[in-house]
């Protein structure tokens, strides 16, 4: 019998009302992750990737309009109380978030940081809570954990604070990681660290959403991609097939803009998300781009492969 | 021949790590010079004072000893004015740009507080040209902080530089949020506006691929030394 996967995400959408204008942020996002599975979203930079990070733990403000539900469990996230959602965050999916400088308390030395969630969710027992915390800075580069410990984020760099708050997450032994740019600003040991760190996550069972802007790092991770552009998916499938044959133009383009292929650059910008055009959102960069472009397409599935463009039809 | 345009000698930084504890000499007497249109690449591994230096060089924090000049003139010690000249001509973009934008004020106002900080007038036209070059639309500057990705951040940051007309430049990190597109879509302006501008810049990164496509010349920052890459470029 098959297991139900440990979140499904159906038809979610998030639109932001900010000064007359409708900001169409996430567009019908639909996604199912399995246990023991990572998941990678990619794409470019405004897209929606990290909304949908946030979207799922509910933490969009109150001007956000969130439709489609998020499944986790078996229990719509949407429909829980405060109290109960406050059980599972952290403790059940553990977010890494994008900016280390605002998710860590000041105040806090990075031990602290680390010890009080443990506390509040009582994971390990007290007599094994330090050695937890020290196991789990070295797993994610800290040579020192002891001299790491005892800092404040103000003594750290950017990539220090970024490792210190993956620490918080994975010291919690969740079950779903939301892992949101876990490398950014980091060097190439650094990155690597972390690498390691989410693989063994991964090598304990526990599933990973992947939101990344480092396509290496979606393909050493990852099993399952998503390629986001302007909101909405326009590509999924197996990370292997999508990276060695890409199907849609715009994750041709992405790809081609890596270091080993020259940079080179998708002409043209993104569009305006208060002003969306009607049928595929990348025609207008898009070189094979045609009149049918402006009907609207849903994800086509072409041999086990998702994708939404009118040269598959 | 191209001048030296950016100075740092014998520079020499300590953070103390709480009040009874020990400190942590972080940069150690480092010098280097940066000619005018040149793009200087720095990099080193995390924590070891890349920002730091970023920070002294644009003149936000002062350092224990030694000197930086910019154009042949000590920055910490001119009058004010001139000071003030200087802060203009050497920018910097942070590693988090998002948190150089007010949180309750729109991202609009923060293009015409950097204008008025240097009595600029601008019009909308400008504004849109200033947008259009970094890849965003107008409509942006009516969101606040929060409404907006790191991406976009980055791009407004970058475009609210522009606007000062800097000659040197501290990228620290500039592409480390943005994905491959965006990133390359970043670098060839960078490259772009070097040509049309003639603005140089000291380039600090991570990414050794990132730092070949746009340095003339690479040091390197380890153990709160400075080193030179003599093989750049040769490879």
């Amino acid at each position: 019998m098959k297991k139900n996967p440990l979140l499904q995400v159906s038809d979610l959408s998030v639109t932001f009302q900010t000064n007359g204008d409708t900001i169409r942020a996430v567009t019908g996002f639909s996604c199912q992750l399995d246990y023991g599975i990572c998941t990678a979203i990619i794409g470019e930079s405004g897209c929606g990737k990290s909304v949908i990070a946030h979207a799922i733990l509910r933490l969009l403000p109150e001007t956000a309009l969130v439709t489609g539900s998020v499944q986790f469990k078996g229990k719509d996230l949407y429909s829980l109380s405060l109290e109960e959602l406050n059980a599972i965050r952290g403790r059940q999916i553990g977010i890494i978030f994008q900016s280390p400088d605002r998710a860590l308390n000041p105040t806090y030395r990075i031990y602290r940081q680390i010890d009080v969630p443990l506390r509040n969710h009582q994971v390990v027992p007290e007599k094994k809570r330090k050695d937890h915390i020290l196991t789990t800075l070295r797993n994610v580069g800290f040579s020192h954990p002891n001299e790491a410990a005892r800092l404040f984020p103000c003594h750290c760099s950017g990539g220090m604070n970024q490792r210190a708050v993956t620490a918080v997450v994975l010291s919690l032994l969740p079950d779903l990681i939301i892992a949101d740019e876990p490398t950014k600003g980091l060097d190439s040991l650094r990155v690597s660290d972390v690498k390691s760190s989410l693989l063994k996550v991964k090598d304990e069972g526990r599933t990973l959403l992947l939101v990344t802007h480092d396509i290496c790092l979606a393909q050493d991770l990852s099993e399952e991609l998503l390629v986001m552009y302007a909101g909405e998916i326009v590509e999924s499938g197996k990370t292997q097939d999508i990276l060695q044959s890409p199907m849609h133009p715009y994750t041709r383009g992405l790809l081609k803009s890596l270091p080993e292929n020259g940079f080179i650059r998708i002409p043209g910008s993104a569009p305006s998300y208060a002003n969306m055009p009607s049928g595929c959102r990348f025609q207008d960069r898009c070189a094979y781009a045609s009149e049918r472009c402006n009907n609207n397409l849903e994800l086509l599935n072409k041999n086990g492969r998702m994708v939404r463009c009118h040269l598959f039809c | 021949m191209s001048s030296v345009l950016l100075e740092a000698r014998d520079i020499q930084k300590t953070y103390r790590k709480g009040l009874f504890e020990t400190t942590h000499k972080i940069l150690d007497l480092c010098s280097f010079t940066l000619q005018e249109g040149e793009t200087l690449g720095l990099c080193g591994p995390s924590g070891c004072g890349k920002s730091t230096l970023a920070r002294l060089l644009a003149g936000l924090e002062h350092p224990d000893s030694g000197q930086i000049l910019f154009h042949g003139k000590n920055i910490f010690t001119e009058d004010n004015l001139t000071k003030k000249k200087i802060r203009q001509k050497i920018q910097i973009l942070f590693q988090d740009p998002q948190g150089t934008f007010n949180p309750v004020k729109k991202i609009g106002t923060s293009f015409d507080r950097v204008a008025s900080l240097y009595n600029m007038q601008l019009a909308g036209s400008d504004m849109t040209t200033l947008l259009t070059t970094v890849g965003l639309h107008p409509e942006i500057l009516n969101r606040y902080p929060h409404e907006i990705s790191g991406g976009q951040a980055q791009r407004l940051a970058f475009a609210r530089i522009l606007l000062l007309k800097p000659e040197l430049l501290i990228l620290d990190e500039p592409t480390s949020g943005l994905d491959i597109s965006v990133q390359a879509q970043i670098l060839h302006l960078l490259k772009d506006l070097k040509k049309k501008e003639k603005i140089s810049y000291l380039f600090i990164s991570h990414d050794r691929e990132v730092l070949s496509f746009m340095s003339d010349r690479l040091i390197f920052l380890k153990d709160g030394h400075i080193f030179q890459d003599e093989q750049f470029g040769n490879k």
